[in-house]
């Protein structure tokens, strides 16, 4: 090619560029186009997600009825004061007991004439069963219902503050909910009370109060330690830690030095909470509890997953995360508060659970949360049901004790499938 | 839409600005990159145009309302920020991950199938719909980046903030992300990022903010800024920019650095 | 082109330069840690000393040994003050054996605190990460419920009143195993508890489980097998104080006091001081390496330190450290915790002077509160060491806390 045809072709080359650049049509303010090819999708999506969780649902629910069957129906050990005396029910016996409670509270509702005859059906089920079958079995029913609450609010408090802190060395007890009920009853126990039924009310005072004060007392020292209004997460856990310590020193010491024989054994009863669980008051104040903090949990399940992220991350998604964060915490410790006001000290459940169901489920929130509320139930009444079995001598052992050491074959099973995998 | 600042002076501690009298502006549809040496301020000034660090001194608007002002869902539906490093707390599935965007705009509810068809509009737009089940933490850098992307998008913002988006990405993945933002552009998007390379400003065909430690700020087509000149007052680095022209008709611009001959040593 | 290299020289001197002025300024004196630590070290020197020579049983109504007889036995004469020191009389052999064990025992506790935390690298880690205390509460248990009669008994039981000099001699006739056994059975039962946990936890997790020791998953172990072991420890001194006699109450309540931090017999200070002293010796030198792992596994590979060797050895041996060391002082390993958060804030996280830093707190810490214990206040008691120790711990946290807040808050962890 000459040299001026060249040039001519480069120039040429350079306005086509040019003409290209600026003749480039932007598209439309609406950035994002969503098709119904994707609309049908996504759909097809949500509805194979659905039918997953539904298995997982069904699965639990599986157990969890097998194992409320075992405490409620199948042959019964009540056990009276002196510990030697079992009385057994056969299934047949508590099915009639059901089928009575349900004609005596649940038809009259629909048919008010029935209402009157509910006395007469009590009491010739006295005359045929015994006069104090009926009540024991409705308890004992009423019981295993708290028991299953009680392990769903462990195991979702687990959850929430293994999220907010990311630290597998938080307990949930960290900000000091388990130390300070430990002192609400060693003060129960101090003014002279051996037992819970001689005043409920003072029980459920001073172990909510000074369990939500300890809470209170660690966050606002939190907030002080992080300067001004913020809040440190690593402050918290840290504070929490020498908190929860310095309740446990003052624990043990009047445990050790101030209490004497007596107000320790009434202490250690005191503690496992057993007559808690059938003292209507407390049952109230626990159900109270459950559906206030559940419901706000189940709502923000999708939003909860915010709180495992950095701050940085949630405010430009749109969350105020710091907030929300704290919201969990308030959530957590009121549900652990809740749990250990009627079921005694079973802090294990807390730790655990929460990290099975992270090892078993995808890490949503929302996965999470249905897993944690399902394993937290069937595990607690496992151990319940197994407590019905454990009495040496006439001393039953604690629930907590169960829990714990139950829970170990199951660390080793998922140590053992995960070889290789940490 | 448009994102304004206007004599902003940004910094960390109280009295002491990093820089000051920044004025620049991002449109619907435009590039803008911030260049500048290590340490002046680049990632601080991101974060001052977005609120999250308070600023110092002067204006920050978006379509003439104050950034500082607004809510936090309101302006994640303006802006979505992609931050340089990702440390994910737990395992989360890359679509889950996705789904995140949508937290700001679902407030109680639980996502819908709409939520899934954005998450899946915004994954197929980045092409990363084939990662969809692995896990987050399974996949390479370049995937990362562009499933972070993806993320942002769903929360349908006009603008989009990107830290230093291909840091520590190998050449393919940076080009990859590169050419991702190309095409996000040319969709309308606005898009905010830092760089460390002077050759992405070219690339992306966008205006720049030159920020120096002691000269003033510079801002403007990538032409017009990115010169020899600046480019040694910046970076004390000795540059050329050259024009050509590719086989296909495409003006591509670069620029290279020249290092002084053995012999001048 | 001439200009070019000019310009292109200037530059170079100018960073080479100062690169030149910054080494030239680190050279010229200390770094401010070290003058840090050499100022801890003093201070924990005093303390200690000061331990040996205070008057102990000030707040009680007898008042052996108050201030003034004291001063009066040491009338500010050097000699005499060394002689106290060594144990030329009575009150000096008391208060040295006893502060001795305390100093070391702290300093290892201290030291623990801080190499856990670096080693799980997380400011949560404590010695009984891993389930020391729990193993060293199940060894005394099983001690006090089924090995207390086991092997030599004394020829006279408890009511009847014996002389001093009846117990030396039934002492001196027994042989050196025996004697070990009569002496510090309580005490080597505690000890092998907390291997066999902490064996069991490791052993789990490593072995069955394929995994690295500082995993995560190792330390949730530990919490849970911890948990398991008090819950079932807690059960059991239930069941035996209700189902035993009141001999067996008394036992099982004193489980948890039972110290020897004020032990005045020579023998006693070697037994517990010397193992825990080798130990210390290998920590510290271990401190580079510790710091080169700190800053990730592969750096610290490619500049030729084994960093699963290091890891391994170190948690053996701090491990070891604190099982004998709260076997015999009780249940102090808090601490630890406490003394290790307190020494990073002062130094920094440099383990060539955080190590140093914990031990000279951790002594300093522990010989207070032994004279807190012994000094006779209202609601101590000589045996309440554990219990002292979490108020004591607790109350420096929020004196740190408060002087953060001071000084502006947001202090962090690393």
């Amino acid at each position: 090619m000459s040299g001026d045809s060249a040039k001519t072709y480069a120039r040429s080359m350079i306005e086509r560029a040019k003409e290209l650049r600026e003749s480039d049509a932007f598209a439309p303010p609406e950035t994002m186009r969503l098709t119904p090819a994707s609309a049908a999708a996504a759909k097809a999506e949500a509805r194979t997600s659905r039918k997953v969780a539904r298995r997982w649902v069904v699965a639990f629910a599986i157990i969890c009825a097998l194992l409320a069957g075992f405490s409620l129906l199948l042959p019964y050990y009540g056990i009276d004061a002196m510990g030697g005396n079992r009385q057994v029910y056969s299934p047949r016996d508590v099915l009639a007991c059901y089928q009575l409670w349900f004609q005596t509270h649940i038809l009259p509702l629909f048919d008010p004439a029935l209402a009157n005859q509910a006395g007469l059906l009590v009491n010739r089920f006295a005359e045929t069963h015994g006069d104090s079958m009926y009540t024991l079995v409705i308890n004992r029913a009423v019981v295993t219902v708290i028991v299953a609450g009680c392990g769903l609010m462990l195991a979702v408090s687990g959850l929430l503050f293994q999220a907010a802190f990311r630290n597998p060395l938080a307990a949930p007890s960290l900000l000091g909910v388990s130390d300070g009920v430990t002192l609400g009853v060693i003060i129960y126990t101090m003014l002279g009370h051996a037992n819970i039924a001689d005043d409920s009310k003072l029980y459920l005072l001073l172990v909510y109060g000074l369990g939500a004060a300890t809470v209170v007392v660690v966050l606002l020292l939190s907030r002080l330690m992080s300067g001004g209004r913020r809040y440190n997460v690593m402050d918290m856990l840290l504070l929490g830690t020498v908190i929860c310590q310095l309740l446990a020193g003052v624990n043990s010491f009047v445990q050790n030095f101030v209490m004497d024989e007596y107000q320790w054994e009434g202490f250690y009863n005191v503690q496992q909470a057993g007559d808690a669980l059938v003292d209507p008051l407390i049952q109230g104040v626990f159900v109270v509890i459950f559906v206030v903090t559940l419901i706000p949990a189940l709502l923000l399940r999708f939003r909860f997953n915010m709180i495992s992220f950095s701050n940085e991350f949630g405010t430009m998604a749109g969350v105020r995360t710091g907030l929300l964060r704290g919201f969990a915490l308030v959530l957590g410790s009121a549900m652990q508060l809740a749990a250990m006001a009627t079921i005694g000290q079973v802090a294990m459940l807390s730790l655990a659970v929460p990290v099975l169901v992270r090892y078993m489920m995808p890490a949503d929130f929302r996965s999470q949360f249905l897993g944690n509320c399902l394993v937290g139930v069937a595990m607690l009444l496992a151990c319940v049901a197994i407590q019905h079995f454990a009495i040496i001598g006439i001393v039953t052992m604690p629930v907590g004790t169960i829990v714990s050491v139950f829970i170990v074959p199951f660390f080793v099973w998922m140590v053992a499938l995960g070889k290789g995998r940490w | 839409m448009k994102l304004e600042a206007k004599d902003l002076a940004c910094g960390w501690e109280k009295g002491k600005p990093i820089q000051r009298y920044v004025s620049f502006r991002v449109e619907s549809g435009q590039v803008c990159c911030i260049l500048g040496p290590n340490g002046c301020g680049k990632s601080t000034l991101l974060k001052t145009m977005m609120g999250l660090i308070p600023r110092m001194g002067g204006r920050v608007d978006v379509d003439g309302q104050d950034v500082g002002r607004m809510s936090p869902k309101q302006r994640a539906s303006a802006m979505a920020y992609v931050s340089q490093a990702h440390n994910p707390p737990f395992t989360y599935k890359v679509r889950d991950v996705v789904m995140l965007g949508r937290t700001g705009q679902l407030g109680l509810s639980q996502p819908s199938a709409r939520d899934l068809q954005i998450v899946r509009t915004a994954m197929e737009d980045m092409g990363v719909m084939h990662l969809a089940d692995r896990m987050y933490t399974d996949i390479s850098g370049g995937e990362l980046q562009l499933v972070m992307i993806a993320r942002a998008l769903t929360q349908r913002p006009q603008l989009l903030v990107l830290d230093e988006p291909t840091a520590a990405l190998d050449y393919g993945n940076a080009m990859r992300v590169i050419a991702k933002v190309r095409q996000l552009a040319r969709r309308g998007y606005g898009v905010l990022m830092t760089t460390h390379s002077p050759d992405h400003a070219f690339m992306l065909d966008s205006n720049v903010v030159l920020l120096q430690r002691n000269n003033p700020m510079q801002f403007g087509p990538a032409v017009d800024v990115i010169t020899e000149r600046n480019m040694r007052d910046a970076y004390g680095v000795n540059v050329e920019t050259k024009e050509f022209i590719s086989r296909d008709g495409q003006v591509i611009r670069m620029c290279a650095p020249v290092f002084p001959h053995e012999d001048e040593l | 082109m001439a200009k070019h290299a000019k310009q292109t020289s200037r530059i170079q001197a100018r960073t080479s330069g100062n690169e030149y002025a910054q080494a030239e300024k680190q050279r010229r004196g200390m770094r401010k840690e070290s003058y840090r630590v050499m100022l801890l070290a003093v201070l924990c020197l005093t303390v200690v000393v000061g331990g040996m020579l205070a008057p102990t049983y000030i707040f009680t109504a007898s008042n052996e040994f108050t201030l003034s007889v004291l001063i009066d036995q040491v009338s500010f004469n050097f000699s005499n003050l060394i002689g106290v020191l060594i144990g030329n009389s009575d009150l000096g052999e008391q208060r040295f054996m006893g502060v001795m064990v305390c100093a070391v025992s702290g300093a290892a506790l201290g030291m623990c605190g801080s190499a856990y935390q670096g080693a799980f690298n997380n400011p949560l880690a404590a010695p009984k990460t891993l389930g020391v205390m729990a193993g060293g509460a199940l060894g005394a248990l099983v001690y006090v419920l089924f090995l207390q009669n086991v092997g030599p008994q004394p020829p006279f039981n408890a009511s009847a009143s014996y002389s001093y000099e009846q117990q030396l001699g039934w002492l001196a006739s027994l042989n050196p195993l025996e004697w070990l056994w009569v002496n510090y059975g309580r005490c080597l039962c505690s000890v092998v508890g907390c291997f066999v946990v902490v064996a069991f936890v490791v052993f789990l997790t490593t072995v069955l489980g394929g995994g690295k020791l500082t995993n995560i998953v190792v330390v949730i172990f530990g919490q849970i097998i911890a948990a398991a072991v008090t819950a079932i420890i807690a059960f059991a001194r239930y069941y035996f104080t209700v189902d035993g006699g009141t001999d067996m109450v008394h036992d099982l309540r004193e489980i948890e006091n039972y110290t020897m931090i004020y032990s005045y017999h020579f023998l006693d200070m070697l037994i517990i001081v010397l193992p825990i002293l080798v130990c210390i010796i290998i920590v510290l030198a271990m401190r580079r390496r510790l710091t080169l792992i700190s800053f990730g596994d592969d750096v610290a590979n490619t500049m030729g330190v084994s960093v699963n060797a290091t890891r391994y050895i170190m948690i053996a041996v701090c491990t070891i450290m604190t099982a004998w060391a709260i076997s015999f002082c009780g249940h102090v390993a808090y601490l630890g915790f406490i003394s290790a958060h307190l020494a990073r804030r002062i130094v920094g996280s440099d383990f060539r002077f955080l190590l140093p830093a914990s031990l000279c707190t951790g002594a300093t810490l522990l010989t207070i509160i032994q004279w807190l214990c012994q000094s006779g206040l209202p609601y101590t008691s000589p045996y309440a060491a554990g219990v002292t120790c979490s108020i004591v711990g607790a109350a420096i946290f929020i004196i740190m806390v408060v002087a953060q807040y001071r000084k502006g808050g947001n202090g962090e962890w690393r």
